[in-house]
């Protein structure tokens, strides 16, 4: 994650005194003086045992060793729509290092029921513009490289520095492409998709061909009868967070392909392994 | 023979008529007869449990059986 030089520049900032938590203000002033991003420095940081007072709540569950595995990973995401916007909210505050994330579209007014990036001050700007401006408020650690483009328009590098890919798509055709492109990098797909009360998160090992027979030929969903409110995708973003948190992290057990499906006016939800 | 059904999402119309959930069918009963006789789109059917494991629509079903019946969903937007 740091260099040998990285490392020897940073070293000085926590050789002489005892480990303990450590202020946004002070991990700032050590970028800055090192020349160092902020995400190595607050990486090195909990290497030492100096713990950024923002981690702190998450330590309880992650631990350092979980925190520093996140801060080294690097996801990309696929759509910044209803679930792309909760999930970049949850992988920001959790401290996933790196964010890549594409996205064509910019924002209008049928956004604003569930789309947390969207407000009526933003309609008509682009949403991979806005992601970076929200992270930025919220942890400026967290690198974001976005693009506004197709999926099939984004460059084969993309999916060989990725840990894991997220799919906050809303076509098939597209959900499709993505998870050809992560079984042809080998790389394991957090898929969610919701309509109206109802939702499904999954995670798709490659090779599992797992999307390909779930919908099978089928071309539409429920979501133009049903809607999408803004619980429903919220709901599908936090698992899909704490799926990919949990696999970043190395504390998903199972290799298997899996599938979670819930309604929330049912009250009802069923796990399956495929 | 009683089998347990649960059909989430759009799906729940079609136990209208049975609001527990339990639905008496014919002895080998399969989850495409017990689809159709609740009156459901069998073709909009993506993912069928049988008792936590995942079925296809042939599967013969037994007394007792817990059966959920998935809709697809794609929104994301």
């Amino acid at each position: 994650m740091v260099t040998a030089e990285e490392e020897r520049l940073l070293e000085p900032y926590f050789a002489q005194c005892e480990p303990s938590e450590i202020a946004i203000e002070r991990l700032d002033q050590i970028c800055a003086q090192a020349g160092v991003s902020l995400r190595k420095v607050e990486w090195f940081a909990i290497r030492r045992n100096f713990i950024p007072h923002r981690y702190q709540r998450n330590l309880g569950i992650f631990f350092a060793r979980g925190q520093l595995k996140l801060l080294e990973s690097t996801a990309v995401m696929a759509g910044l729509g209803g679930l792309g916007g909760q999930l970049l909210e949850q992988l920001g505050r959790a401290g996933v290092g790196k964010i890549i994330a594409v996205e064509p579209d910019v924002f209008d007014e049928t956004n604003l029921n569930r789309q947390l990036l969207s407000n009526e001050s933003n309609l008509g700007t682009k949403k991979v513009g806005e992601a970076k401006k929200h992270l930025d408020r919220i942890n400026r650690a967290v690198e974001f490289v976005g693009f506004q483009c197709r999926l099939e328009e984004l460059p084969d590098d993309v999916w060989e520095k990725a840990d894991l890919v997220f799919d906050c798509l809303d076509s098939i055709g597209d959900r499709l492409v993505l998870a050809r492109k992560c079984s042809a990098a080998n790389c394991t797909l957090v898929h969610g998709a919701v309509a109206g009360w109802y939702g499904e998160v999954g995670i798709v090992r490659p090779g599992s061909k797992m999307l390909e027979k779930h919908y099978q030929s089928q071309r539409e969903g429920l979501e133009k009868e049903l809607g999408t409110p803004v619980f429903t995708a919220a709901a599908a973003a936090s698992l899909m967070a704490a799926k990919g948190c949990r696999i970043l992290m190395d504390k998903c057990q199972s290799k298997q392909s899996t599938m979670h499906f819930f309604d929330l006016l049912a009250d009802d939800w069923e796990n399956i392994r495929l | 023979m009683v089998i347990n059904v649960k059909l989430m999402s759009m799906f729940a119309k079609y136990l209208k008529n049975n609001p527990d959930g339990k639905v008496e069918v014919e002895e080998n009963a399969t989850v495409r007869s017990l689809a159709e006789n609740l009156g459901m789109p069998v073709k909009l059917v993506r993912i069928i449990t049988v008792n936590g494991k995942q079925e296809d629509l042939d599967k013969v079903l037994s007394d007792g059986d817990l059966v959920y019946i998935f809709p697809p969903a794609i929104g994301g937007g």
